[in-house]
């Protein structure tokens, strides 16, 4: 490789620009996470007197002493499990239904393939709307199961038509060998395609997870025991009740610390699971979404 | 969808055929046994509430019985289109898609240029995955957070007390205090600035895939013809990555009406509904939480025939300026 | 290709049409070992944590259900989705016995209509079997009807609630008492611009603080005369809306004469409501008329900036000298409890579900309901209810949670509510509570407030703004009082002739429904 070791003072201060930009640009970007984790130590009266900050100045647990004491514990201990269970089974379930129908939409040969990939098309950009599926979902019996948040939409057209081209990336050579092996069709998915896509559906399995701990309007629309609530159903229910005030002015209001410090819990997980993920944001995988 | 006219087969000619697509789908069994999970899906939930549209055209309310239920005919449409719903709906609407158009959509673009000339890996890394969190959070810890950030002082007119830090911004360029959650048009720079902070970042991965695939050899030539870096931009970088703003383009121009429920709803109050209120938000207030099934229904199906439209239209747009579509 | 997909789609679809509309499962009245009633009760919740309905774990609840002689079940909804799972629960068919409904939207009245819910208007009425529920106010079970008949317990708020705050000291400096005539307020307003009520020395004050939220002008014109929304014309035999009648331009013709004398803020069209309370906090203006309520924020708010402010608080005003004093009622209620016939089978179940809900309007009850038991969570000094103090000298609420949210289970239409005297925090805030018992007493109720109009569900934002935007210019004088009348032609025009008929023929057929039955 050449390189060229001297730069025009004009490509040089360009650098610092982009450099600076870009730095302040992170920065903007995580400033919001700080202040919510150091509100969620602070006492409300720092919260009210300064509009941000980055360091409480009197640290105090108040708020994840009230969170996990006696009149909320339940309701947020209860809630994370939810989430942690939706999450799990879901996900499972999004990568079970879309890694099968992609691979078998990416065999070239498959009769009426056609068929399949317009059918699919075809929702992507019509749909019945929303009371329709509400009727569906409860004329199934899905209405107020933690199944009405996993299967109704339990396939992303989206994702499974990227899974789709990756599979069919896959060098035809191996399926070859394999099929002469004594493997059969099914053999070649679980043993080869599956392990060779691994970093594809680690990408895709972290889209849908976060999807699933992210999601309240599922809940919203299909439970009804508040018991079975979500995670973030419950945060929005705790938060949503301050914005509306006007509507119940005696009613006793979480206080701010309150709300950030249930907001740190239910973002910690995320981003504690993305930087090990981070790395299969390669280029390769989203190239597909590009082709469609 | 055209095909090309095919000659007309013999009957013998025609049974080969049969049979050798028969034996080809015995061969394949198994893949249609992969297949079916995923069709079935497809099927039930995608394919099934179509049948449900039909409740566009009854005076059909959450509660009562469907099959009892008045036949109106195309009522719910003219209800819609003369009542002044409409065109309020269609402007909120407009407004907030092409806000997004004009300010948000270049941002990525351009972030991703940007990283692009960082040549220190391990920096660009870390920038990376600094802009790309916000992706992977919520919009209800985002409305939260914009619920702190906006907030007026809890004790009016007392100096002591503080209101969020936008609040303060504001009230120091303009000198108004103004409360931004309830003051009607101001929901439109919110929803703005929540999915500017939200999206820009992970938007990049898209074209930084794109320009990944730039040959570095056409970077080597220009440097050697003695291009600076902004002429490397404007000849190479660049054109790399137009066909994919140009797909972007039309995918975002085939959603113009789609504004989505999840952002909108949690920012949304009875002060600023008359400002918020979109077709997606209007069919969620006035279906779901309404139970105004019959209404709604015919609101969303209008909605989604214009978007086939737009998409149909983009699409032929993209094609016409010698772009590679969506279909 | 799309050929095939129609015929799945058509496959599809008959399929699914088979699949509709089964699967209900509503609750059923049951009684428990006690041999008491269990009443499921779905109501709405604004706490993190309700109070719990299982008796063995929450003394209140106990205490409660030993009262009222039930086991109730409480299904909590968080008030941020109340509405919404109100629909769903109707379009799931899971209907508790005792469903609070929090609006009157298309839908709930279409399930009116349908019989989906028991019609309680002479059954509550009762007075042998319901004490306490029989109390309720005609007015307000009207305005809650739907085609003459009432499908369930409203859940009552102050009719009185509309009032003007005032800067009680001003009046005090000026020798002013609270206005009871049209002139007299008209009198308030002028010596609070030209006799400079604060003392200073200096003409910087005003009477009248309005903004571009134009209801304010509705009570002005009540108390000139005008009807509440529509009133019943002699001469046409017909309900009109207000504005069709003589005393609604006098109403406005005092807002025009304080307008052009300046004894109101002259930026009132263009100035934000949400700026409302600054003139007043800040002193510059004396008079706010809207909901009583507010006096009470405005007196905690501008105790710090003036300590010798004094918020004061009055509601009805009589046109006249020697007329009867008026004043612009809210609904009276908010959202009513209802009976579902898919849980509530017979009507003697009906009896049983709104006894409860009569017990529960008894005071002793009530107080359970609102602030707990005496001795644990609360205690009583010198007659009046007092919160015990932790150490750091704050309210000890350690066991508010028993009670949170319980008094979302209570109508509230007995007026006597509580047995327990709770101190006021402010003299501002035991005024308010006057003013809106009295007000009570002078409202004037809008006939029409139970029909529904096609046309003005459809139009109605529309046509509304054609006649604020008139009553606005009129008063700014860009308006002559012809142009004002040609603006309500054209609201005639534009579908406000539709209205008066639709809303004409519901009145129509309620009378002869009533005419039928007796």
């Amino acid at each position: 490789m050449i390189s060229i070791k001297r730069k025009s003072v004009g490509d040089f201060i360009g650098e610092i620009v982009i450099y600076l930009v870009l730095t302040i640009l992170a920065i903007v970007m995580v400033v919001p996470f700080i202040y919510v984790i150091a509100s969620s130590f602070a006492t409300d009266t720092e919260i009210q007197t300064s509009p941000i900050f980055l360091i409480p100045k009197e640290p105090t647990v108040a708020a994840y002493k009230t969170v996990f004491g006696p009149t909320m514990k339940h309701t947020v201990v209860r809630s994370l499990v939810v989430s942690v269970l939706v999450t799990v089974f879901g996900t499972i379930t999004n990568l079970f239904f879309t890694a099968t129908m992609a691979y078998a939409l990416s065999k070239s040969d498959l009769p009426g393939k056609k068929f399949f990939l317009n059918l699919v098309l075809f929702t992507m950009v019509f749909g019945g709307g929303m009371s329709p599926t509400f009727l569906l979902v409860k004329s199934l019996g899905l209405y107020d199961t933690y199944a009405a948040l996993v299967l109704p939409g339990a396939i992303s057209a989206y994702n499974m038509l990227i899974v789709r081209n990756f599979f069919m990336d896959l060098p035809r050579e191996l399926n070859e060998a394999a099929s002469i092996d004594g493997c059969s069709e099914i053999g070649i998915f679980v043993k080869i395609a599956l392990p060779l896509s691994l970093p594809c559906l680690a990408t895709f399995g972290l889209m849908y997870g976060v999807g699933h701990w992210n999601n309240y309007f599922g809940a919203l629309l299909y439970l009804e025991d508040q018991a079975k609530y979500p995670f973030q159903l419950v945060l929005r229910n705790i938060v949503m009740q301050t914005a509306e005030t006007t509507t119940s002015a005696n009613q006793e209001l979480p206080e701010d610390s309150l709300k950030m410090a249930v907001i740190v819990i239910g973002t910690v997980p995320i981003l504690c699971v993305y930087p090990f993920l981070q790395k299969y944001f390669a280029a390769g995988v989203m190239v597909g979404a590009v082709k469609g | 969808m055209a095909k090309a006219e095919k000659p007309a087969l013999t009957a013998q000619q025609k049974s080969e055929r049969r049979a050798k697509t028969w034996q080809s789908i015995k061969k394949n069994k198994w893949m249609y046994l992969l297949l079916l999970p995923g069709f079935l899906y497809f099927v039930i939930f995608k394919i099934f509430p179509l049948w449900g549209l039909l409740i566009g055209f009854k005076a059909y309310y959450a509660g009562l019985d469907f099959f009892n239920s008045d036949w109106v005919g195309f009522q719910n449409f003219a209800d819609f289109f003369v009542g002044s719903d409409f065109l309020r709906l269609l402007s909120n609407t407009l407004i907030i898609s092409f806000m997004n158009l004009i300010f948000f959509f270049p941002l990525p673009i351009i972030l991703a240029l940007l990283l692009n000339e960082v040549k220190v890996q391990w920096y660009k890394k870390v920038l990376q995955t600094f802009v790309y969190v916000p992706h992977f959070v919520s919009w209800v810890v985002i409305a939260s957070i914009s619920f702190m950030m906006l907030k007026t002082p809890a004790v009016a007119g007392n100096d002591a007390y503080s209101g969020g830090a936008f609040y303060e911004i504001i009230k120091a360029l303009t000198g108004k205090e103004t409360d931004l959650l309830e003051s009607p048009s101001s929901i439109y720079w919110v929803l703005l600035v929540q999915a500017i902070w939200k999206e820009t970042g992970w938007g990049t991965v898209i074209f930084l895939a794109a320009l990944a695939g730039v040959d570095v050899e056409q970077y080597e030539a220009a440097i050697v013809d003695g291009a600076n870096r902004m002429q490397q931009l404007i000849y190479i970088t660049i054109p790399a990555i137009a066909g994919t703003i140009v797909t972007m383009f039309v995918l975002r121009m085939g959603s113009v009406l789609d504004t989505g429920y999840e952002q909108i709803i949690l920012m949304q109050n009875t002060l600023n509904q008359s400002k918020s209120e979109t077709f997606d938000t209007y069919v969620y207030n006035y279906g779901r939480v309404g139970g105004d099934y019959g209404h709604t229904t015919a609101v969303g199906l209008f909605k989604s025939l214009v978007s086939l439209t737009c998409i149909q239209l983009a699409n032929r747009a993209a094609k016409a300026i010698g772009q590679a579509g969506l279909f | 290709m799309w050929k095939k997909i129609t015929l799945t789609v058509c496959a599809a679809a008959l399929l699914a049409g088979s699949l509709a509309g089964c699967g209900n499962s509503a609750d059923s009245l049951t009684y428990d070992e006690q041999g008491r009633p269990i009443v499921t009760i779905m109501t709405q919740s604004f706490s993190a944590e309700s109070a719990s309905d299982d008796a063995s774990k929450n003394p209140v609840i106990k205490e409660v259900e030993d009262k009222i002689g039930a086991d109730l079940r409480i299904k909590w909804i968080s008030s941020s989705n109340y509405g919404e799972k109100v629909t769903a629960t109707m379009a799931a068919g899971t209907y508790p016995l005792i469903m609070r409904i929090s609006d009157r939207s298309s839908a709930i009245i279409a399930n009116c209509r349908h019989d989906t819910f028991w019609e309680v208007g002479d059954l509550m009425l009762d007075e042998s079997k319901f004490p306490n529920l029989s109390k309720a106010n005609k007015d307000v079970m009207h305005n809650m009807s739907v085609d003459g008949k009432v499908y369930g317990v409203y859940s009552a708020r102050d009719l009185g609630r509309n009032g003007v705050s005032i800067r009680k000291d001003w009046l005090d400096n000026l020798g002013l008492d609270y206005p009871e005539t049209v002139e007299e307020f008209k009198e308030v307003c002028r010596a609070f611009t030209e006799d400079d009520p604060d003392g200073n020395g200096q003409k910087d004050t005003y009477g009248l603080i309005m903004t571009s939220y134009t209801t304010p002008i509705k009570d002005i014109c009540v108390w000139a005369g005008a009807p509440n929304g529509y009133g019943f014309n002699e001469e046409t035999g017909e309900l009109e809306p207000a504005f069709y009648f003589d005393e609604y331009l006098e109403g406005l013709k005092v807002v025009k004469w304080l307008y052009d004398n300046q004894y109101m803020n002259t930026n009132w069209a263009t100035m934000d409501s949400n700026d409302w309370n600054n003139p007043f906090l800040n002193g510059q203006g004396g008079i706010i008329i809207d909901v009583c309520d507010r006096a009470r924020r405005l007196a905690t708010n501008i105790a710090p900036k003036d300590p010798n402010a004094v918020v004061g608080v009055f509601g009805a005003v009589a046109p006249k000298e020697g007329e009867e004093k008026r004043s612009r009622p809210t609904t009276g209620y908010n959202g009513f409890f209802a009976f579902p016939k898919d849980a509530v089978k017979t009507e003697e179940e009906l009896e049983v579900c709104l006894g409860i809900l009569d017990k529960i309007e008894a005071p002793e009850v009530a107080d359970l309901l609102a602030y707990g038991i005496e001795g644990r969570q609360y205690q009583i000094v010198n007659g009046e209810y007092q919160k015990f103090k932790n150490d750091k000298g704050e309210d000890d609420k350690t066991h508010d949670g028993e009670f949170a949210d319980l008094n979302q289970i209570q109508p509230f239409i007995n007026p006597v509510s509580s047995n327990l005297k709770i101190p006021y925090a402010t003299e501002t805030a035991k005024w308010v509570d006057e003013v809106m018992a009295d007000n009570a007493k002078y409202s004037v109720s809008d006939p029409s407030a139970p029909y529904i109009s096609n046309t003005y569900a459809l139009k109605g934002t529309s046509l509304d703004s054609i006649m604020s935007e008139a009553d606005t210019k009129f008063i700014k004088g860009d308006f002559t009082e012809e142009q004002w009348k040609a603006a309500r032609e054209e609201w005639k025009a534009k579908g406000g002739d539709d209205i008066v008929k639709e809303y004409n023929e519901a009145y129509q057929q309620e009378l002869e429904a009533i005419g039928s039955e007796e």
